[in-house]
């Protein structure tokens, strides 16, 4: 529990973690929108949602994330795979283009439900590995300055996107600390004779209660003591800041948005085009 | 005498009405001195600390730094010529790396962004951090942690130096760390400044001028020579004496002279072994 951060951050110096957050949180919804779009006929579908996965794989590779981790990313989809058959077999398709799969007694399925279930599967697999990839990558504190360089035109609006982002950067600061503080507590708790993993609901909810109190105060003892700290060092949120931290946008950014904006117009061309690759080399397509 | 960087003038500070917890404190502190100022717990000296840091400003009396009244226009101007640093080494460990830490005072102070790298690693190194630069907190020790707030604070280049209680939370290793360090920092910089609030008297041995507290008043104020003589008096007041003054007295009370030059616990194990 020591070692928990958030979204699991890789040490690793690819060219992935080179690339500066900014472009990376674009360059990921970039990607994320080529993912749900429709194309014509099954055989579209599947080549380009395939295609897709294809690249995402590549990005994952270079990441240098292991694979347990991305095995485990997708542990929890099994329920997922279930609940979207059975909606796809119960609930009767309108405009089918692939055979029967059974027919029963009148219940008739088309293979049509499990492409479908299989494509948003692989829509959701694809998701997952985008923001594992942005994660794993990049640090929560670079993600924040991103997220700041993301908000900077809400000033207009009077947004304090500077306190936004100190707050979050904080609140990353403080989670080891705090994780640290609910172990001594429930430590100390548990000496007391708190359970927390046994009996009743009830009884362990009363446990937590005895856990999320004396961590409530300690940490408004901590905020206030942070405060103070930070004022003693001369910190207003009012004022103007320099920054240690300074963004940098490099050729290999400009590459990175110009490759994937062009996957993006790629995927846009052709799904409003409704180009079928299969028709047009007069192949029988599904 | 040296100018005074810090005066005390007949503070009086209450948390609540009719009760009060500062009765009347008087002292100052020249330049370039290190003050001492101990006291057990209870004993009105984190109250004192605050008062002096502005974090409590409804008190009575003057507090004058660097020859000017501490009140609420001048706080922000005083504050960013003195440096604190405090008891819990999480609590004022603001950003997510030493580098970052260091780095969030002068982000306060706008050092431009092209200055920061070299003057972070120079104050790095005086602490003894510069290989821990890209470290986060949760893999310090305490005493590595209290060494970045020191950093942080010394990269501001103050006059004045407050710590609060600075070492209450670290092990001996680590207190000795600071001590060792603080004794370095008043040979580099004979100009600085320093006020210590501790209930550590082993610290205030090496101090210039002790000032003890006890119940909200000043019950001794002196070179550490003068007020560790007070023995049996401060042990009323719950304060052991430094162990060098208790060996000292020891012996004399055994008959044994002492010179006055021998004024620290090598020179004594020196003339002893003489």
């Amino acid at each position: 529990m020591k070692a928990f951060t958030l979204g699991r951050y890789v040490p690793y110096n690819s060219w992935i973690h080179r690339l500066d957050p900014r472009l990376k949180i674009l360059a990921t919804i970039l990607l994320m929108v080529c993912v749900f779009f429709n194309f014509p006929t099954w055989s579209m579908r599947y080549l380009m949602g395939g295609l897709l996965f294809a690249v995402i794989s590549i990005l994952v590779a270079c990441t240098k994330i292991s694979f347990r981790d991305v095995i485990g990313s997708l542990r929890h989809l099994w329920f997922m795979v279930i609940f979207l058959l059975i909606i796809y077999v119960l609930v009767p398709n309108g405009n089918h283009t692939l055979p029967e799969a059974w027919n029963l007694n009148g219940w008739v399925v088309y293979w049509d439900s499990f492409a479908e279930a299989g494509r948003i599967l692989l829509r959701l697999v694809m998701m997952i590995e985008l923001t594992l990839v942005l994660t794993a990558s990049t640090k929560p504190l670079d993600l924040t300055y991103a997220l700041e360089w993301y908000l900077t035109p809400l000033k207009v609006f009077h947004f304090p996107a500077a306190e936004v982002a100190m707050i979050i950067s904080i609140a990353l600061r403080f989670i080891p600390t705090l994780l640290e503080d609910t172990q001594r507590v429930m430590k100390a708790q548990s000496s007391r004779g708190v359970d927390f993993e046994h009996g009743s609901l009830w009884k362990r909810l009363m446990g937590v209660t005895s856990l999320v109190i004396p961590l409530f105060v300690s940490s408004f003892v901590r905020s206030e003591e942070l405060a103070n700290a930070m004022e003693c060092r001369g910190y207003d949120p009012q004022a103007k800041r320099t920054r240690y931290h300074v963004l940098h946008f490099h050729w290999l950014d400009l590459l990175a948005l110009v490759l994937s904006s062009a996957l993006l117009a790629g995927y846009i061309t052709v799904s409003v085009m409704n180009l079928d690759f299969f028709a047009m080399l007069g192949w029988a397509a599904l | 005498m040296p100018e005074a960087i810090l005066e005390v003038k007949d503070l009086h500070f209450s948390y609540e009405a009719g009760k009060e917890t500062l009765k009347g404190i008087s002292f100052s502190v020249p330049k370039g001195s290190y003050a001492c100022v101990i006291g057990h717990n209870g004993s009105g000296k984190s109250t004192l600390a605050k008062c002096i840091m502005g974090l409590n400003s409804t008190f009575k009396g003057d507090v004058l730094l660097f020859g000017e009244k501490l009140s609420p226009s001048s706080v922000y101007r005083l504050r960013s010529r003195i440096g604190i640093v405090f008891q819990n080494p999480d609590n004022q460990f603001v950003g997510s790396t030493v580098a970052d830490d260091i780095a969030f005072g002068l982000e306060n102070t706008q050092v431009p962004t092209e200055q920061m790298e070299e003057i972070i690693h120079s104050f790095a190194k005086q602490v003894g951090m510069e290989d821990f630069l890209e470290h986060e907190p949760q893999m310090l020790s305490g005493g590595q942690k209290q060494r970045v707030a020191i950093s942080g604070v010394l990269a501001m280049k103050p006059s004045l130096i407050i710590f609060d209680e600075a070492t209450a939370m670290l092990d001996p290793k680590g207190k000795k760390e600071i001590y060792a360090l603080v004794e370095r920092m008043r040979q580099e910089n004979p100009d600085l400044t320093l006020l210590s609030i501790t209930h550590d008297v082993e610290e205030a041995a090496n101090a210039d001028q002790v000032i003890v507290i006890n119940d909200g008043n000043i019950v001794y104020s002196g070179t550490p020579k003068e007020v560790f003589s007070h023995e049996k008096e401060l042990k009323e007041i719950s304060l052991h004496v430094p162990f060098f003054f208790a060996l000292k007295r020891r012996l004399e009370d055994r008959g044994l002279e002492i010179p006055e030059d021998v004024d620290s616990l090598p020179l004594l194990e020196d003339y002893l072994c003489r």
